[in-house]
This record gives C-alpha cells, structure tokens and sequence, in this order.
C-alpha cells in the first residue's frame, strides 16, 4: 500500500503543480488545494501505514499518532489560508474583472 | 526563572486578543499596542540578561519531556533577536500611530502587528521544526491580511502573488518535514542535531534537507526566489512595508542560520557551494533592480534583496567569523532599513510622491530629515563608521 | 593648552567633536566662523611640530585601544617621519582653508554644513595617516572618499556638481573595495592587521604567492585615489567643487593619500619589477598627459587640476624608481607641491570670488586691483616652475639630479625635463597671465576685503620662498628621517646646496623652454579647451557610456525577471526546486524497487478514484466541474483517511471538504468561462515539468521509505496518552496537550484569517 500511495502522492503534486501554471484564477486555487493534499498524504506515509487506529483501547499495533496530529494541524491551518485566499482571489476578479491571472502583471 | 522564555510569546498573543475585544471592554488600541510591544522589548532584554547570566534557556511546554513535547530555546542570539523584534514593534506602532489611516486601523491593524510579533517571536524560540512550520504560518496570514489591508487595488494584485508564493512556500516546507519525520523520526532540533551526525552520508536524507533549504531560502528572499518580495513590499501603507522589510525576510535568514548550524553541519550535507551562488546572485540582482528603480519604495525592497545575498553569503561561508558578520548585518540591517522605510513615508508625504524623478529640493527645506536618510543609507551602503561597515570587511 | 602630547586619538576626536558642535557657533558670528574653527587644526599643527624633534631621535610614539578584536579591527595609531610629514600638511593648510573657507562662503546658509563635512574630511584623513592597524586605516580611506563625496557635490542643486561627485565617488569606492581585499589578503599572509607587524615581514610577502594579487590591489586603490591613468578623469571633473575644497583636497590631502599609501608600503612591497613597472608606467604617464592637457585648459581650476595630475604622476614615478636621492627629492616635491598648488587654487578661489568667473580669456589686468594676490600668485607660481631659491626649484634640483645620478637615468631624465617645460608655461599661464596681461585696463569694479582671502595665499607662498632661502633644518629634522621611514638611507634631502653645475644648466634650461611655450602658447593658440590630441585618449567617455549600458542592462535584466507575471515566478520556483532535487538524486546510488503487493481491493478502487478525478480536473473545461472533481479528489483522501487508521483525520477533511466546496462553488463558479489557452507548447512545457516533479516526489518517497534510519519516537505517546494525557485517543492527546503550543498557533491563524476576510469583504479603500 505504501507503495501505491507513494504514486498518488506524485500524481497529486503533478496535477497541483501542472494547475498552477495556468492562467486562470480558478486553476490557482485548485492547484494549491492539490498541492495541499499530497503534502497531507506525504505526511501520512511518513507515519507508516500498517496498524490500526492510534487508540489506547486497541489492541494490537497501532498507527503512529505524530504524523495524524501533524496532519490536523495542517489541514486547519490550511483552511484558513485557504479560504483568505478564494476571498482574496475573488477581489481580484471583481477589480480586474478579468479572469486572466496575466492581467494581473501591469502593477510591477 | 525558565518561563522568562514565554514571556515574549504570551504578551503579543495577550494585546492581540485584547485589542479584539469590543471597543467597552478594553484600553485604547493605540496605547495597549505602545505599552505591550515596548513591554516586549523589556522582556525580550530580560531574557537576554538572564541567559547572559545563566546560559542558553530551555523551556519544555506542559512539562513533556524533550522530544516529545515542545520545547522552547533561547540563545543569545534568539534573545537578541527578540529585543529587536519589540524595538521595531514599538517604533512601527509610534510610527503608524501618525500615518496609518483610521479605517485600516479600526479594521484590526493593532491586532495584525501584534500576531506578526507574536509569530517572529515563536519562531526565534522553536526548538521543534514542525512547530516553526506553524509560527512561519502564523506569520504568513498575518503578513497576508496586514499586506491586503484596505483592499487597494495594488494591495489586492500584489497579495495573490504574495500569498501564492508563500503559499508554495510552506508546500514545499511540509514535503521536508515529512520526509525528515519519516527517516529521522523526529523533528525535535536538538534531538535531530543527535541523531543526524550518526546517519551515513550519501542517502537520500541531502534530498530531504534540500526541501527545507530551498524553503528558507524562499523565505529570506534569496535568488531565484524572491519575486515575492519586489512584488509585494511597495504596495502597503509604509508602516507595513517597514515592518516587513525589517522583520520577515529576517526571518528566513535567522531560520538559515539555524538550519546550517544544528541541521546540515551534523548531517554532513552541507550545500555551501549552492548557497554561496545563490547569495552571490541575489546580491547583484538585487543590486541591479534597486538601480533600475525610479520609487523609493521598490529601490529599498529590491535593496533588502542584495542584503540579504551579503548574509547568505556570510552564512555559506560557515566560519564563526563569518557568521558572526551575517548575524551583526542582520541586525544592523533590520534597524538601518526600518528606518529607511520610514523615513521614505515621511518623504513622500513632504514631497508628495515616491517617485524619485518628482521629488528634488527636499534637502534644503528638511535638512535634519535628509541627514538621517542620509545617515540610514550610507550605513547600508557600507560606508565607515556607521555599523553596515564592519559588516562588509571579514 | 591640553597636553596632547604622545595622544593621536584625541585629536582625531576633537576634530570630529567640533565637526558636530560647530553649527552651534554659526548663530553667534557667521562672518567669522573660519577664523574660530581654523584654532583648532591651528593648535594641533603646533602640536605636532612638536613631534619633529623626538622623530627625527627615533621615538615612535604609539597608541592602542582594543576595539573589535574578532575582526583584528583596533583603534592603533602610531606616528613616523612619514605620517607627521603628511600630518603636517594635513593641519597646517587645513587651518588656512578654514581661514579662507569662511571667507568664500560668507553667509551662505548651508555653510554649517560644508564645515561640518570638511571638518569630517581633516579627522578622516588625519587619521587614515595615523592608524597602524590596516582595517582602521581602510576605514578613514573610505571615509574620505566619503566626504569628498559631499564636498564635491556641495552645490548640489548643479547637476555636473552631482555627477562629477558620484563619479569621483564611485571611481575611489571602487578602489577601496581593491584595498580593502588587499588589506585582508596582507592579514592573512602576515597574520596580523597591525601595520607595524607587516611593515616588517618584507621577505614574507615578497615571497607569497599572494604578493602580486596584493600589489596589484593595492597600487589600484591607490591609483583610483590619486588619480593616475586610467582613473584620472574624476580629478578635474572634480573641480566642480567649491575652490577651498579643491585647494584642500585636490592639491595637498585627498590626492596624496594614494601616494601616501604606497609610501608607506614601499619598505614592504616596493623595490620588485612589479613594483617598478606599476609605478613608472602610470606614473609617468599621467605626468605628461598632465602637462599636456594643463596646457590647452583655458579654466584656471582646470589647468592647476591637470597640473596637479601631472606632479602626481612625477612622485609615484620617483616613487616606482627607488632609492634614496628619487625618494628624498619625491619627498620634498610634495612637500613644495603641496605648498605652491594650494596657494595657487586659493588664489583662483580669490578670483573666482571677486570677478565671478575663472576664465583666463576673460580676466586681465588684475594685479592692479588685487595686488596682494598677485604678489602671493607670483611667488607660488615661481615655485612652481621651479625658479631658485624657491622651494620648488629645490624639489626639481633633486628630481634632476636623482635621474641624472642613476644608470640608464637619462632617457627618464629626458621626458621628466619636457613634462617640466610644459608645466613650467603652466604654471605662468595661471600665475602670471590673468594678474599681469593688458595691466592697462582692469575689468570689474569690486574691490578685494578681507584679510581671509589674503592670509592662505600668501602665507603658503612665503612658506615656500622662506624655506628656500634660508637653512633650515627641515631636511635633517623632517625628510630625511621620512626617507629613512621608507626603508632609505635618508641623506639625500638638501636645501641650499647646490647641485652640480649639470642640474643647474637643465633647471635654465627647463625654464627658458618653459617660457617658450608659454609665449606660444599665449600669442599662438587661441584659448580653446580640448585642442589636444591626448583629449581624445579619454577612459572618462569609457566610464560614461560603461555607466550608461550598465544601467540600461539593470533595466532590461529587473524587467524581464520581475516581470509581474505569476505564472513565470510559479515556473521558476518549481523549476529550480526540480533541477536542485534532481541534480541531488542523480548524485544518489542504488535502484528503485516498487512493491504492489497485498494492496486491499479498496485501496485500489481509493486510488483509481483519485487519479481519475485528479485527471478529470485538469482536463475539464467549466469551473463548476473542476470544482466538483476536486471535491472527488478530497472524498478519495477521506476514505483513504477512513480506511487507513485514521478516523479523526477522516472527519476533519470532511468538515473541511464541505465548507470549502461551498466557498468554491458560491465565489468562484461565477466566474466566466475560462476562454484564453495557451499554446500547445506551453501546455507541453508545464506537462514535461509537473511530470517530472511528481516523478521524482515518488522516487523521494520510494528511497526514504528505505532508509528510515531511526524509529519513529512515538513509542512514548503510546505509552503514556492513557496515564500522563488521560486520554485513550493518542491523535487528541497530543493535539491538546503534548504539542499544545501547535494547536495554539492553529487557532490563531484561523481567527487571524477571520479578521482577513472579514476586512477584505468590508473594507475597500480605493
């Protein structure tokens, strides 16, 4: 599993990277959002992927907890930038009216 | 007294949620963010007497043992530059007590500058890289909103690029971390510093590190990855530039310096050559772009750019001297381009505008004020026996 | 009076204190400023007539204060024969500059600040001769061009003053930044930055490797300094200066600093090939250009700065040539140069003062009116062509007879007399000319007052006959001791004794064809500015046009890389993160294993739902879709999350997922239909790229998953979430307690994205 997971993970970071390049506001987004996910994922294989849920109760080997925590502070951070950012990017449209993110190079 | 440590974290968090609270509930915004960042420098120089006096301080958060709670480390350095931090706290919020419109104050300006505060501080202080990781965010939103505040339409533009960068930034932070996580098992620093001198050299643990260089090096704004700084800097109120260019690149370098000292020297991965290139570029085209700009706002932020290549420099070369040279420049930059900045507002608002080509004259009707500037731009430039020179001869 | 004796750090500090305490004065007597300031140098030049005796007994006095000892940077002084000849002149025209200087200005409103800066410029060039320590005399270097920046653009408003200020700046920084590097370099080699410690390791450095770098570097700062070939151009742009600047530093301080340094080096670098090629090249041939474009200038301040080009040129000649009688006779022709030149600016300065203009076709007959300054032009220009008993004539009897004197000597002797009889039709050109041509008729009514103007002229020329005159014992207590400093025998310097009848028929010589081309030059040459042909051998026209493409080329270079657009910052970033990574993998061993077996069947169906719905994103034409397949994309990452152990991840990701998408969906699919595409090569270009970005983040993640080289340290949340975190859920636990200071930062930026949007939906300024 590890393995395939490994894959994903690349695929992830090419879809997020081949999205960011284009021109569109939109693509941005959903660029940095994928880019989001693979590091997430990243994160999680770095815990390892064989054992069952990090509860004390289980029996058996578990997970390893730090990676998962990590994980949830990231996803939450990233939800806030996130979302600044879609508003942020929304602005940008109505001021520019242009959905073209190389409209926006004329203010260097 | 080991909580001294907490001290400069807890104060900015405290007058950052006071200042939230509604208007009937609290001091004057204005005041608190004068009291609680000069408090700040009162602190911060406490906790640099007390480690003067007693050795580097450590602080274990909830009392969990090293490496697996967080742990808190402040060194001279760290508290040097933690003093720094207030200074330029308190100087920003006298200065935008003056220039800063209402609107923008009333809209969380005081609240922001005390989170970036708080943000810069934590980092000074991590002992544990994930959680540098979250005070580089903390930093990040606020710099995103104090950057956008007012919703010009510059501030707007320059914010998506901005925030995109940065954004990738931390992207390529969180792949380091994790790779590090998955072959280190840990990302407590001092743990690491252990453990990574027993690693064979030759692995793949250089690709790994490689992420988290390149990630402070996007951070301090060296070549090629400082678009984000000319992009940005000159579109805020001036308040905010100053207080950017004082503290944010600085940032990435100060975590630069630790990175080479307590990461990549033990790991024996050590990628000076590849710092030294990028430092020696980022000097000159910061240089150059500082030359070809005609606004006082984008000369300076393009001039930060080539200081932060003279430290880089200083770092790559990884001799105590050395690097005792980078951190001096640090310092004496972070004041002298403060000052700069600032005074580049006042000239503005003297003469009108920020393009050199308009302004002319000033000097015979602001002497004092052209003396400074003069002062400021001369110890960037290097020139004895302002500090920026002492700077430039090891 | 203090004491000041066996003290070099005082004065320094008194000139600076008074540099910062002076505007004070200004409100009390502005006419009379200069007299007040000009006490202090007054008093520090008695006090270090005072040196001249124990000098020349052999004391040496020395001073040490640690100062920032990690760098090798300590305030040392020390004082030689050498120094105190340089301090000497330092001080003592400095007092009468100052005289003047307040004289000239009279009640200009920014003459606070010119004293200010010329007060920094005498501390910084006193103390660049007195340091012993090669980082702090690097130090006043800089210092000095530093203020002579400002001196020179002092009338600021003028934008030649600018420039010619910038460029004499950027000329001299230049050379500062070579003396530095050599600075460094003669540490290392040496191992100690006191310049008494080097002076002494003559065969060690000769015998580096490092010599010829260090040489080079140095002989470039100096060069840049006093403006020798190629680096002279700045020196007469530089007149643009207020006259006393040009007689303070352009004739007797600034520019002999680089002659000073190399003087001061000469007992541990000089008397190799190097050396002697260096030094007799430039130097020689900035002493005949010198002469030569002197004498097509039609600008008083201009002949006498081409002049002074010219005499530089002669010490650094005599300086390349060596031994005692060339060092003895360099030594008292600046000490004679120094005198006379700065008299004659002085005198310009008078000129330039009374009849507003400098231009010899326009001046006449002005001995009438100013006869006092016609006396004091006379004598000074009569040293300067070398005319006995004057001092000059001495300086050129030594010159002469040193040439003479050495083997081979004549060639050298030959074009040293013809540089002496084009500056011997100059020197009557500016001192004669415009006093005593068309006596008949003066021009301008204004009358000369003042004893300011008077005093420094006349002082410095009667200097110069007086020490001619009479016997003196100057050489035995002063220039000799000076040529022994520089590794000399230290005899050659006499006064009043006449030469062989040889030097004396030359010196006529040199006179009578001296006067000749002047007669020519007067009555046969119109007065037109660049009639020479050397005119045309201009480095400045090289500097310009170098300055020009270089700032058009930052131009170019800043627009093209901080080009505004997103796209290319994004390309960049993840370019050169793929080549560094890349370069580091291929710098890596050992081969890639993948291992897809005893995968579940729904990690499979995860999976392909994944990259499905991640290709189906990029491919999709309408936002609303690619919204949508994104949110399949993070659906696949919940199960994924779900079904591997990680329910708490799990539901995050949901909540998330769902508050995002209706942000997404509510904002963005408003947004019109993408229309614009790019090409297809642009669209393979970012394919190529992201692929192999992918790529290689798979082979990372393949290879480190080999090479865990220790164990995860959780092992101790396991062990104690129950009894330590009283909590049975490790993933809670250490959110809310183990790492605590995390979750604090988390919560922190979501409020602080809160105010974000809050502000940037409410508040916009235009």
């Amino acid at each position: 599993m590890e393995d395939l997971l490994a894959i994903l993970i690349g695929l992830l970071y090419a879809a997020g990277v081949y999205q960011m390049l284009r021109r569109s506001i939109v693509k941005l987004i959903l660029g940095l959002l994928f880019l989001s996910h693979a590091t997430n994922l990243l994160l999680f294989y770095s815990g390892g992927l064989r054992g069952l849920a990090p509860l004390v109760t289980e029996a058996g080997s578990v997970m390893d907890p730090l990676p998962q925590a990590f994980i949830l502070t990231a996803i939450v951070i990233n939800f806030g930038i996130i979302a600044f950012f879609v508003i942020l990017l929304f602005r940008a449209y109505q001021i520019n009216r242009a959905e073209d993110l190389d409209e926006l190079h004329r203010t260097e | 007294m080991k909580e001294g440590i907490l001290f400069p974290l807890i104060l900015p968090l405290l007058m950052a949620t006071l200042s939230l609270l509604p208007r009937r509930w609290r001091f004057d915004r204005e005041l608190m963010a004068l009291l609680g960042n000069l408090a700040h420098l009162v602190f911060s120089l406490l906790l640099f007497f007390q480690i003067r006096a007693h050795g580097v301080q450590t602080l274990q958060i909830g009392a969990w043992p090293a490496p697996f709670g967080i742990t808190l480390v402040a060194d001279l350095l760290s508290a040097s530059m933690l003093i720094i931090t207030g200074l330029v706290g308190f100087l920003i919020t006298l200065y935008s007590l003056g220039s800063l419109d209402s609107l923008r104050q009333s809209f969380g300006y005081f609240p922001l500058l005390h989170v970036v505060v708080f943000g810069c501080s934590g980092v000074f202080v991590a002992g544990d890289l994930f959680n540098l990781f979250v005070w580089f965010e903390v930093i990040l939103i606020a710099s995103f909103v104090l950057l956008t505040l007012g919703g010009e339409r510059e501030q707007i533009i320059a914010g998506v690029k901005y925030v995109t960068l940065n954004g990738v930034a931390s992207t390529f932070f969180l792949t380091g971390i994790g790779l590090l996580y998955l072959q280190m098992g840990t990302l407590n620093l001092a743990d690491l510093f252990g453990k990574l001198a027993q690693v064979p050299a030759g692995g793949v643990l250089s690709l790994t590190l490689l992420f988290l260089l390149i990630t402070f090096l996007i951070k301090a704004g060296s070549f090629p990855f400082f678009f984000w700084l000319p992009a940005s800097y000159p579109t805020p109120p001036i308040a905010v530039s100053a207080l950017f260019a004082a503290l944010l690149t600085k940032v990435g370098v100060y975590v630069l310096l630790r990175f080479f000292s307590l990461v990549l020297l033990p790991s024996g991965v050590v990628f000076s050559g590849l710092l030294s290139w990028a430092a020696g570029l980022t000097m000159v085209l910061g240089v150059l772009g500082a030359w070809s700009q005609m606004d006082i706002r984008r000369i300076l932020s393009f001039h930060i750019i080539s200081q932060i290549g003279y430290m880089l420099m200083g770092i790559s070369f990884l001799s105590p001297l050395a690097l005792s040279g980078a951190i001096y420049f640090m310092f004496h930059n972070i004041t002298a381009k403060t000052n700069l900045f600032l005074l580049g507002g006042v000239i503005a608002l003297l003469g009108g505008s920020y393009r050199l080509e308009q302004l002319g004259g000033l000097f015979r009707s602001f002497g004092l004020l052209g003396t400074l500037f003069l002062f400021a731009a001369l110890s960037l430039a290097g020139i004895p026996p302002l500090a920026g020179f002492l700077v430039s001869s090891p | 009076m203090v004491d000041l004796k066996r003290d070099m750090l005082t004065p320094l500090l008194f000139i600076y204190g008074l540099a910062f305490l002076q505007p004070l004065f200004h409100p009390f007597d502005r006419k009379r400023i200069g007299w007040l300031l000009a006490l202090l140098p007054f008093f520090l030049t008695l006090h270090f007539i005072d040196y001249i005796e124990p000098l020349a007994q052999g004391e040496r006095p020395l001073e040490f204060y640690s100062w920032v000892p990690s760098m090798g940077l300590n305030l040392s002084f020390f004082l030689d024969p050498l120094s105190l000849l340089f301090a000497l002149l330092i001080t003592g025209i400095g007092t009468l500059v100052l005289i003047f200087s307040g004289e000239y200005l009279g009640n200009e409103p920014e003459q606070t600040r010119f004293f200010a800066v010329l007060l920094l410029f005498m501390g910084s060039m006193l103390g660049m001769i007195l340091s012993n320590n090669l980082i702090l005399l690097f130090v006043f270097w800089e210092l000095t061009s530093f203020a002579s920046y400002l001196l020179i653009g002092y009338y600021h408003e003028k934008q030649a003053a600018r420039e010619a200020a910038l460029q004499a700046f950027v000329i001299t920084t230049l050379g500062g930044l070579a003396l530095l590097v050599a600075v460094i370099l003669l540490g290392q080699v040496v191992g100690s930055y006191e310049l008494s410690e080097v002076l002494k390791q003559k065969e060690l450095l000769q015998a580096s490797p490092k010599y010829p770098v260090i040489l080079t570097l140095m002989v470039l700062g100096s060069f840049t300094k006093s403006a020798q070939i190629p680096f002279h151009f700045w020196l007469p742009s530089a007149m643009q200066a207020p006259t006393p600047v040009s007689a303070y530093l352009h004739s007797a301080t600034l520019v002999n600093a680089g002659v000073y340094l190399l003087s001061r080096f000469a007992p541990a670098l000089g008397g190799t090939e190097l050396w002697f090629w260096f030094l007799v090249t430039a130097g020689g041939g900035t002493l005949i250009y010198g002469a030569w474009m002197a004498l097509f200038q039609h600008d008083l301040k201009l002949i006498l700065a081409y002049s002074t080009l010219s005499v530089l040129g002669a010490l650094f000649f005599l300086l390349g040539l060596g031994g005692d009688a060339a060092i003895g006779a360099m030594l008292l022709l600046l000490f004679a140069h120094a005198l006379y030149k700065a008299a004659l600016f002085l005198v310009a300065g008078v000129i330039d003062h009374q009849m507003k203009t400098r231009d010899l076709t326009r001046l006449a007959g002005l001995a009438k009116k100013m006869p006092w300054v016609a006396f004091a032009a006379a004598l000074s220009s009569l040293s300067f062509i070398g005319l006995p008993p004057f001092l000059g004539f001495w300086a050129k009897e030594g010159v002469y007879s040193a040439l003479l004197g050495r083997e081979g000597g004549v060639p050298l002797f030959i074009f040293i007399m013809s540089a002496n009889v084009l500056l011997v039709a100059s020197g009557l050109l500016v001192g004669f000319y415009p006093f005593w041509h068309q006596f008949k008729q003066h021009a301008g009514p204004r009358h000369l007052r003042g004893l300011g103007f008077l005093l420094g002229p006349l002082l410095l020329a009667l200097f110069g006959l007086f020490y001619g005159v009479v016997e003196s014992d100057l050489p035995q207590k002063l220039f000799n001791p000076a040529g022994l400093a520089m590794g000399q025998a230290g005899t050659a310097v006499q006064i009043g004794h006449w030469q062989g009848g040889t030097e004396l028929f030359f010196s006529a010589l040199t006179l009578l064809l001296g006067g000749c081309v002047f007669v020519w030059r007067v009555n046969y040459l119109s007065f037109r500015p660049h009639l020479g042909p050397l005119a045309a051998l201009t480095p400045q026209r090289l500097y310009f046009t170098g300055f020009q493409y270089l700032k058009r080329f930052a131009l170019w270079l800043t627009e093209h890389i901080q080009n505004g657009y997103l796209r290319f910052y994004l390309f960049v970033f993840f370019l050169a993160l793929l080549l560094l990574e890349g370069w580091a993998w291929l710098r890596l061993s050992g081969d890639i294993q993948l291992d897809l077996s005893g995968i579940r069947g729904w990690d499979w169906a995860i999976a392909f739902l994944i990259a499905s719905a991640s290709l189906a994103t990029l491919f999709v034409r309408r936002f609303l879709f690619a919204i949508l397949s994104l949110s399949v994309v993070g659906v696949g990452v919940i199960f994924l999350f779900a079904l591997n152990g990680a329910p708490d991840l799990a539901c995050t990701q949901i909540l998330v997922e769902a508050q995002l998408l209706v942000l997404l969906v509510l904002l963005l699919s408003k947004l019109p239909r993408y229309s614009k595409v790019s090409s297809f090569w642009v669209h393979l270009r970012d394919g190529i790229l992201s692929a192999a970005f992918g790529g290689l983040i798979t082979l990372i993640l393949l290879q480190a998953k080999r090479e865990q080289h220790f164990s995860s340290i959780s092992g101790y949340f396991k062990a104690h979430a129950l009894d330590l975190g009283k909590g049975a859920n490790m993933v809670n636990v250490i959110l809310v307690d183990f790492r605590g200071l995390d979750t604090l930062g988390e919560i922190t930026v979501l409020t602080v994205a809160g105010i974000g949007v809050f502000s940037l939906l409410k508040l916009k300024i235009k």
